[in-house]
């Protein structure tokens, strides 16, 4: 047993006022001198030892009496004895696990059949009085229930239609909401449930993310599945080594809780032919990369790698799509060293096109990917528009400050449709220099340089804006600490110094070519191409200008969604793809883009979150858990409160008082029965 | 003057006076005002004096002689002339001593006693007072001159209850040592063994003696009104019981109501008065009772 408002337990120290006042009362018994008890000797031995135990009768009457009530005002409960029945009405959230992990074979069985049946089998626990909502486990799933429902048939049926996704696990989003509809419960049982293989990837990284405090919830966690070996390709990336059009593609594999040094195969398909075996043999956990050539870069080239299936299957393929097509980079302003950089051959994936200044208004932006605003005095309103609505359909924008730069018309107008950083001032002079000193090596614009040295070292920056970055990204930086580069989200880069040597020698610098291409391509890899989408993840596509309209072939070869049309008709926003694959979008017989949808790749790792770090991490309830085929009977008596006892209690008070009123009546009665006898009036 | 004498017959308003004497006098002096219509005056032999008919007086009394020299009615009222010899038995046992508001039992009894005695050496006859407990413990011969009431009163007042009784036993013994036939009046509360106070009183009737028993008793030791328990100590064995009044106060009633039923019936059977009182009872009915029973000697 145990109280909802245990501290009017308190008040159970009252049931000892009857004891004491009784006590109180025996002390203050007088005696009186009679001449001759021959009469009463016997009565009194017998008819005291009665009241005496009427008294006593009395006296835990009302102590009880006292202790029921206090008792009462606690709300005591009991705990659930036989769960199925006799519990107080519940609230529950069923979270059911059912991302792609939950999709591996285990024995015979698939895990995710496990962890339908043992939710099918937690029905069983709840009854019509109660309130129980399944959520699902997955990034982006659809809940089995939301609207929660004492119709247990009802569940048990959405339940057993409930399949497996190729979504990541995201067990935040649901138990957070869990955490929400319990709180707001006014059923005394607040349960939640989690049926899942407990990964450790799919865990709240933080202890705050899930506020249970409050809520009075217990978590029971039906853990299900073991930790079995994977392997998985983890990610792919394309390389066009600059001013070629070759194409290598680098396919990272993994291996998870697996004994070394046997070999797996690897094939990769080109639009559904074998391009190329390669076998991988990295460790236990360890990461192991293959770089494969594809044909040159043309047209749209789509395929996958794929490993021999092991247990989960989902994460042993993954599919690329590429468009290699030319981009077009649009340049406004001091255009010369930036064409050069982009195409010094005249040939290559990107061709630069220059815009007249005060034109970009009127430009066609259409068949632009990329705009690079170099040292651009300022813009019109009507260009501003135009960068604005070329973002908004999925171009991208570098922008190069410099000598002919309104700091003042830039922070009005042109830097936040970019973001929220701004131009504060112009530093440095004649008389000194500086130089990139720090910048992040794991961005992809830095990628290309891999040698530790720093290969900006020697070029000389004699001025450059200063900015604050505001919620933008510095990702290089000069001696001094200050910004030389800010990505602003990820269509969006500001360099604070010019693309020409009017206030550094960068553009005469080596290093400007590759650094050029490679801010480029990480800035157009967002737009198509090998776009490398995550299921459950929105898409969006950029396409060129196309008459009628547009539709999506997925895997399944069924056009699943129609796309909507954003940005002034220069892309395409998706709603997220359910399954991996290729997906094509089309308008009539022309493709208009290709993309790869895959599953998440830290959805691999199977292994579980330990007892320690799990329990910390919910705050506010108590966490159990359970694995295997333990008794979820058992478990959820545990934690499960049984019927209310205040009302039994207060019966109970009730009783006793009606039996007191009848006891102390009864000596009332004959009390003043003895005072009624009139046997001695003649006396 | 007459209404304010009446008021001695109080025991509460006696008990208030200093010197038995004086309350001994002042309890007949109550008693006898309101005997002016009654029939226990003037059956003396010899004229004391005439006074005034009333109305209600027995026509039998009146001096025919004087209303015919007076036209008025006269009564004529006679000087006592008696050769009866009484003895006041007073029980002066440990219990006699209870009292449980104003006067106790023997204070009662003294009174009582005085008060008899007075009355009847008033009426020239003769009275004696034995005081007992477990044994006799005084004896005072009877007599009926007038300075014997002193002697009396005396030993009324400086009587004080003992610790135990043994009424049947003294009954016995006085019983032996009373021989010439006269008045007994047994002032006690019959405290003993039930049978061997029968015993006792109905030897005194085997040699021939007239018997009153005043039977005193505490209002307490009738109505038993305690109300909150109690522990009752027996005042002559120092026993103590634990008591709940008023649980058990019918049945104690019931018993005390039987006792005092159980003695009128077997002592009237014996041809002895039993006069039940208590400690608040208005002295005037014990002289009545007396007055009767002295009426029936003639």
């Amino acid at each position: 047993m145990n109280f909802l408002n245990p501290l009017y337990l308190f008040a159970a120290f009252a049931a000892a006022l009857p004891i004491i006042i009784h006590l109180l009362h025996r002390q203050r018994v007088r005696i009186e001198e009679f001449p001759s008890l021959e009469f009463v000797r016997k009565m009194l031995r017998r008819k005291t030892r009665r009241f005496r135990i009427k008294q006593l009768l009395l006296l835990i009457i009302r102590t009880l009496i006292v202790l029921l009530i206090a008792l009462a005002l606690a709300r005591p409960t009991l705990m659930s004895g036989s769960a199925a029945s006799g519990h107080m009405p519940t609230t529950a959230v069923i979270v059911l696990d059912n991302s792609y992990s939950m999709g591996r074979r285990e024995g015979n069985r698939v895990v995710f059949e496990v962890a339908r049946e043992r939710t099918l089998e937690l029905l069983d626990y709840f009854d019509r009085k109660d309130e129980v909502y399944i959520l699902t486990g997955a990034s982006g799933g659809m809940p089995v229930n939301e609207t929660g429902t004492g119709d247990m048939e009802k569940l048990a049926r959405q339940v057993a239609e409930a399949e497996v996704t190729f979504s990541g696990t995201d067990l935040v989003t649901p138990l957070r909401r869990a955490a929400a509809i319990v709180k707001e419960s006014a059923n005394i049982n607040r349960e939640i449930y989690l049926v899942s293989d407990m990964q450790r990837a799919g865990w709240p990284s933080t202890p705050d993310e899930i506020d249970g405090s409050g809520s009075g919830a217990k978590l029971l966690v039906v853990d299900v599945g073991e930790e079995i070996p994977n392997s998985c390709v983890k990610d792919l990336s394309f390389r066009i080594p600059s001013g070629t059009d070759d194409l290598y593609m680098d396919a990272d594999f993994q291996r998870y809780n697996s004994e070394s040094g046997q070999g797996r195969v690897a094939e990769v398909s080109l639009k559904g032919n074998l391009l190329e075996r390669a076998v991988f043999s990295p460790g236990d956990g360890a990461e192991e990369r293959e770089r494969f050539r594809l044909p040159p870069a043309a047209g749209i080239l789509w395929g996958d790698v794929r490993l021999a299936a092991d247990r989960l299957e989902a994460d042993d393929v993954r599919y690329f799509a590429l468009q290699a097509r030319t981009r077009r980079v649009g340049i406004v302003g001091d255009a010369y060293y930036v064409r050069t950089a982009l195409s010094p051959e005249g040939g290559g994936l990107l061709r630069p096109v220059e815009i007249e200044e005060g034109g970009l208004g009127s430009a066609d932006l259409a068949g632009i990917d990329i705009l690079i605003l170099s040292n651009v005095p300022r813009l019109a309103p009507l260009e501003i528009e135009a960068v604005s609505s070329f973002m908004e359909g999925g171009g991208s924008v570098i922008v190069f400050l410099g000598n002919r730069v309104d700091t003042g018309a830039y922070n009005r107008n042109l830097l936040p449709v970019l973001g929220d950083a701004a131009i504060e001032d112009v530093y440095g002079g004649e008389s000194g220099f500086y130089s990139i000193d720090r910048f992040e090596r794991d961005h992809p614009v830095f990628a290309k340089f891999e040698s530790d040295e720093n290969p900006f070292e020697d070029i000389r920056f004699y001025r450059f804006m200063r900015v604050n970055p505001g919620s933008g990204s510095v990702i290089a930086r000069f001696s001094d600490g200050s910004a030389a580069a800010v990505q602003m989200g990820d269509r969006a880069v500001l360099f604070t110094f010019p693309a020409d040597d009017s206030w550094t020698d960068f553009p005469l610098a080596a290093q400007f070519l590759p650094f050029m291409h490679e801010v480029s391509l990480f800035l157009s890899s967002t737009m198509g191409f090998g776009e490398n989408y995550v299921v459950g993840e929105e898409v969006v596509v950029r396409v060129a200008r196309h008459e009628g309209e547009a539709q999506l072939d997925g895997p399944t070869g069924t056009s699943l969604v129609f796309p909507q049309l954003v940005g002034h008709g220069q892309g395409y926003r998706i709603d997220p793809p359910p399954f991996p694959g290729v997906y094509f979008l089309k308008s009539a017989d022309e493709t208009l883009s290709v993309f790869a949808v895959n599953v998440d790749a830290a959805e691999s790792d199977l292994y579980k979150i330990s007892e320690g770090d799990m329990g910390a991490d919910i705050a506010g309830m108590d966490v159990r858990r359970i694995r295997g085929a333990e008794d979820l009977g058992e478990s959820i008596s545990v934690l499960r409160r049984g019927r209310e006892l205040s009302h039994t209690f207060i019966w109970l008070a009730l009783l006793l008082l009606l039996a007191e009123t009848v006891i102390a009546s009864d000596l009332l009665t004959r009390f003043r029965g003895a005072d009624n006898n009139d046997a001695f009036e003649h006396l | 003057m007459t209404e304010a004498y009446r008021k001695y017959l109080d025991p509460a308003v006696i008990s208030r006076l200093k010197g038995i004497d004086v309350k001994a006098r002042l309890v007949v002096e109550g008693f006898v005002t309101g005997l002016h219509r009654g029939p226990y005056k003037g059956f003396s032999v010899e004229f004391a004096e005439h006074r005034q008919y009333m109305p209600g007086d027995p026509i039998r009394h009146i001096d025919w002689k004087v209303y015919g020299k007076t036209d008025r009615f006269y009564i004529k009222e006679y000087e006592e002339e008696t050769n009866l010899r009484a003895y006041i038995i007073l029980d002066a046992s440990g219990s006699m001593g209870y009292k449980s508001d104003g006067i106790s039992k023997l204070e009662y009894g003294c009174y009582l006693a005085a008060s008899l005695a007075y009355l009847m050496l008033k009426q020239q006859d003769s009275v004696g007072l034995l005081t007992f407990d477990t044994k006799i413990r005084k004896y005072i011969p009877p007599r009926s001159v007038g300075r014997h009431l002193h002697a009396i009163l005396k030993e009324l007042t400086g009587i004080a209850p003992a610790e135990e009784t043994d009424l049947g036993m003294s009954l016995y013994e006085l019983a032996q040592r009373v021989r010439r036939r006269g008045l007994i009046i047994v002032i006690s509360d019959l405290l003993d063994d039930e049978d061997k106070v029968v015993r006792g009183l109905k030897l005194f009737r085997h040699r021939k003696h007239e018997v009153i028993v005043f039977h005193v008793l505490d209002p307490y030791e009738v109505s038993f009104p305690f109300e909150n328990e109690v522990i009752l100590r027996d005042m002559e064995t120092g026993e103590e019981v634990p008591a709940v009044p008023w649980d058990i106060r019918r049945e104690y009633r019931s018993q005390v109501s039987s006792w005092i039923s159980r003695y009128r019936s077997v002592l009237r059977q014996s041809g002895i008065d039993y006069v039940p009182i208590n400690t608040e009872t208005t002295f005037d009915v014990a002289l009545f009772s007396y007055l009767e029973k002295r009426q029936r000697m003639g």
